[in-house]
């Protein structure tokens, strides 16, 4: 996926139109700043505000990006930062316990295949929701960014400097017991 | 199965699965993102030299009577202040109010994304107040030019109707 945003990138630069060029790497990373974004607890109009800011400040700026390969974590830098603003600048941020748990599956399923894969997702999910807040929020970024710096997703997450190596390792490791908890992985 | 057999990079792949299934992308996001950035590198394209103004604020209100409901929008810029209120009726059709802080006249362009080729243009007066109205549902972008040359033109970010 970085390496498909890094030629769409290059694509764009060079004059190239479509999915090869600006088109293209917004599809490929608006999925990704969503999930970078909605780990700031923004409501969805916020956090589409949030991704819309980060495109525009892109197209703006699009000379400021010398290396094509470091445009996925200048995306997500940008809207991790942006995230981090709102969410700290209004009280419209929401604990996610409080939206609606919504299974999406794709259509067309066979009835057991389908019912054999939602158990299967809600036992995922189960474990996931069991961690504890921070630890969601820590590890859907670091699930969703190449490598994120870690200094500043710490003050972002209002957690100490130095932790975050420490924290995601506890934090993978109560996944771990999650997972084998609620059986998703048998 | 021993857990050891859970790498790490096995496990962020089961919780971007999760987050995928449990808060999936909304509809349309990526396409809409796609109008934003082509609308953006047009401009960037002929050189339009605004500045950017950001969402500070927004809040919805229930204005209740015949299906009617309002929301206002807050931007802001290094100077000014860009307060829009939008009314969409029973029929659809949208009216947009705006108060520019502090009261500049301009000429105001409202303009459709993904470009429809279709513009409102509107003035401010000296109160820095102006109106548009039958907007039909969608996405928009309004830019504003002051009268006086000195001040650079300003311009929001998309915001639905």
């Amino acid at each position: 996926m970085w390496a498909e945003a890094e030629e769409r990138f290059r694509g764009w630069v060079n004059g190239a139109t479509g999915d090869d060029g600006l088109d293209g790497l917004v599809r490929v990373m608006t999925p990704v700043l969503w999930h970078v974004v909605r780990a700031y607890r923004l409501e969805q109009d916020a956090a589409e505000d949030v991704i819309q800011t980060t495109w525009l400040a892109l197209v703006r700026r699009r000379d400021a990006i010398e290396d094509p390969a470091a445009v996925g974590g200048w995306l997500t830098t940008t809207a991790r930062r942006e995230a981090w603003r709102t969410s700290s600048a209004t009280r419209r941020a929401v604990p996610t316990e409080d939206e609606t748990i919504a299974l999406h599956l794709p259509r067309q399923r066979s009835a057991e295949t389908a019912a054999l894969e939602s158990e299967e997702a809600d036992r995922l999910w189960l474990a996931v929701d069991t961690l504890p807040e921070r630890c969601r929020r820590l590890l859907r970024i670091v699930a969703f960014e190449n490598r994120p710096d870690y200094s500043e997703v710490a003050a972002t997450l209002d957690m100490p400097v130095g932790s975050i190596g420490p924290t995601r390792g506890r934090c993978l490791a109560k996944l771990r017991v999650a997972l084998l908890q609620t059986g998703a992985l048998s | 199965m021993s857990h050891t057999d859970l790498s790490r990079e096995g496990l962020l792949a089961l919780v971007r699965r999760a987050w995928t299934e449990h808060d999936p992308v909304p509809d349309g996001l990526a396409e809409r993102m796609q109008a934003v950035a082509q609308g953006e590198a047009a401009l960037v394209e002929v050189d339009l030299d605004y500045e950017l103004l950001m969402l500070v604020d927004r809040s919805t209100e229930l204005a209740g009577a015949r299906g009617t409901a309002a929301y206002t929008l807050r931007f802001a810029g290094a100077d000014l202040d860009l307060l829009l209120r939008a009314v969409t009726g029973g029929d659809g059709a949208a009216r947009l109010d705006g108060w520019v802080a502090p009261a500049t006249a301009c000429s105001v362009g409202v303009s459709a994304v993904p470009d429809t080729g279709r513009t409102w243009e509107v003035t401010s007066d000296e109160l820095g107040r102006f109106e548009v109205t039958g907007l039909p549902p969608g996405m928009y972008r309004v830019f504003l030019t002051p009268d006086d040359t000195g001040v650079r033109p300003f311009g929001t970010p998309a915001f639905e109707i």
